[in-house]
């Protein structure tokens, strides 16, 4: 049986993680499709989602969500820990990333999606 | 434009579908909107009626940006595309099954108890707006935070013992809210030990990488704690202490009502994938700590002994797992993580005197009552849920329990 308040447990989490997710989505489409500075601002402010969750200053209970959420799926896509994200974040703040790198930033996005969409998921009793 | 042999032909039918699937979610979406277009029952609706209609606007803003994004038309985008789409096609469902669904069937339960959460609102000062509250739960206490919507067993209008729950699920919009001053001394609470919970696994993580032990068995299961402590726990035992502190002891005795009445072993550690609550004695062992914070230590002493004779009758006892697990400094910390949240939201603490809270001294009440007589119990309670009812639906009577 499920106890009390699963449901407003995982709404809390999909709230946490969904717009750390939709924003990382926004700016990796922005720096794939445009140029200029719509492509610029994209990219320093995805260094920021970066630094954002790496930043063990940052306290939001999003930033240590999604923190544990890296460090569960990255190692195993990437097969790197958590501080590839400083790598990505260092990269972005002074250039356009390279295909490898987009590559990189596509997994985490995937990462992050996909740990939205099973909360979902578990929201609707699906699992 | 692509040949039509076999390979292709099949690829366009996918790219076909997809587009259908996406015009269904559209004209599911407005269908929707329509059914909500309604005047509500009652003023408190109000809140819900706005959030269901503005969650169908961003889904329709969502779906457009999808169909006209020129950049996931291509072949390679594909996957990354119907990710989005499921995402959505998700969120229309539950908005569907929950809210609308919630507005659709408001009866007169739901509007008393969606009265009495406002009130409750009102008495501790819980700085976001109060949730509708709806009888659909076909399980127990939850509620959806993004649409302010609580849900609760069909006959929860008719009893007083397990009501305390309904200012545990309130606590779950403080730890989701964001950009809100009002609000961040808890979420920033939350963060703190969220952090001390994480840290703490991670020293341990190491400890077991030095031991002589099984350190591979070992290491996973710290990772899994630190995972369900991080992600879920923490949550779960903020939300606990947030009732606590704002109602009393009556939530305590709600938790052990609910454990005794319907759950399994207290002590057990759930090991599998993302665990969303943790152990049942934890929870209480941090709600015991939390009553001595506000100085009621007298009714943390009566609940500690009633809750030690449910485990040894039942013959529920600690073991290893759940020590590595809950340590106590952990969940003495939760305690005074979460009263530091609740004090900086100036939510109104609860103190061993009687005070003017119509709902929280009513609740706490009836666990007196209860205990007094336990048979002769649902005769008060009756009366008093009469009285109540009559007394919410007009503002005009006076409440007497």
């Amino acid at each position: 049986m499920r106890k009390m308040s699963d449901l407003g447990l995982f709404g809390s989490v999909y709230e946490q993680l969904h717009e750390y997710s939709d924003q990382f989505n926004k700016f990796l489409f922005t720096i794939r499709r445009h140029d200029g500075i719509q492509r610029t601002e994209a990219r320093l402010r995805l260094a920021q989602l970066l630094r954002s969750v790496t930043d063990k200053q940052n306290n939001s209970p999003s930033a240590h969500i999604v923190r544990m959420v890296l460090q569960r799926e990255l190692p195993r896509t990437l097969g790197q820990p958590v501080s590839i994200c400083d790598t990505l974040a260092d990269a972005l703040e002074h250039r356009d990333p390279l295909p490898q790198e987009l590559e990189s930033l596509g997994k985490i996005s995937i990462a992050v999606n996909t740990e939205c969409y099973s909360t979902m998921e578990r929201m609707q009793g699906k699992i | 434009m692509l040949q039509h042999n076999g390979a292709n032909a099949g690829k366009d039918m996918i790219f076909s579908y997809y587009k259908a699937v996406l015009a269904q979610a559209r004209e599911r979406t407005k269908i929707l909107k329509a059914k909500v277009s309604r005047p509500v029952k009652e003023p408190d609706l109000l809140a819900l009626r706005q959030r269901c209609e503005s969650h169908l606007d961003v889904i329709l803003r969502e779906l457009e940006e999808l169909e006209k994004d020129e950049y996931l038309e291509r072949p390679e985008m594909l996957r990354q595309k119907v990710s989005i789409l499921k995402k959505i096609i998700s969120n229309i469902s539950y908005i569907e099954t929950t809210g609308i669904a919630a507005l659709d069937r408001m009866k007169g339960d739901d509007i008393f108890l969606t009265r009495l959460l406002f009130h409750i609102h009102e008495e501790i000062g819980y700085p976001l707006l109060p949730p509708a509250v709806t009888c659909l739960s076909r399980q127990y206490y939850s509620i959806y935070p993004m649409l302010g919507l609580v849900q609760v067993p069909l006959a929860e209008a008719d009893s007083l013992l397990h009501l305390p729950d309904l200012y545990h699920e309130i606590g779950h919009p403080l730890t989701s809210s964001k950009d809100n001053p009002r609000v961040e001394p808890f979420t920033n609470a939350l963060g703190r030990f969220m952090e001390f919970a994480g840290q703490h696994f991670e020293t341990e993580y190491v400890r077991t990488q030095r031991s002589s032990g099984p350190r591979d068995y070992f290491g996973v299961v710290v990772r899994q704690l630190q995972q369900s402590w991080v992600i879920f726990w923490s949550q779960e035992i903020f939300c606990d202490l947030f009732a606590l502190y704002t109602l009393g002891s009556a939530y305590a005795w709600s938790h052990f009502h609910l454990v005794a009445e319907r759950c399994g072993d207290p002590y057990r550690v759930d090991l599998s994938g993302g665990s969303e609550h943790p152990p049942d004695s934890a929870r209480m062992e941090a709600l015991l700590a939390g009553l001595k914070l506000v100085g009621m230590n007298q009714e943390s002493e009566l609940i500690r002994k009633r809750w030690e004779e449910f485990l040894l009758k039942l013959g529920y006892s600690s073991n290893e797992m759940y020590i590595r697990a809950c340590p106590s400094s952990l969940l003495h910390k939760a305690a005074l993580c979460a009263f530091e949240g609740t004090k900086g939201i100036e939510c109104t603490i609860v103190s061993s005197s009687v005070g003017t809270h119509l709902v929280g001294d009513l609740l706490n009440k009836a666990w007196i009552e209860f205990w007094k007589s336990p048979i002769e119990y649902a005769v008060w309670e009756k009366q008093v849920i009469k009285n109540l009812k009559k007394h919410l639906a007009s503002s005009s009577s006076t409440f007497c329990a």
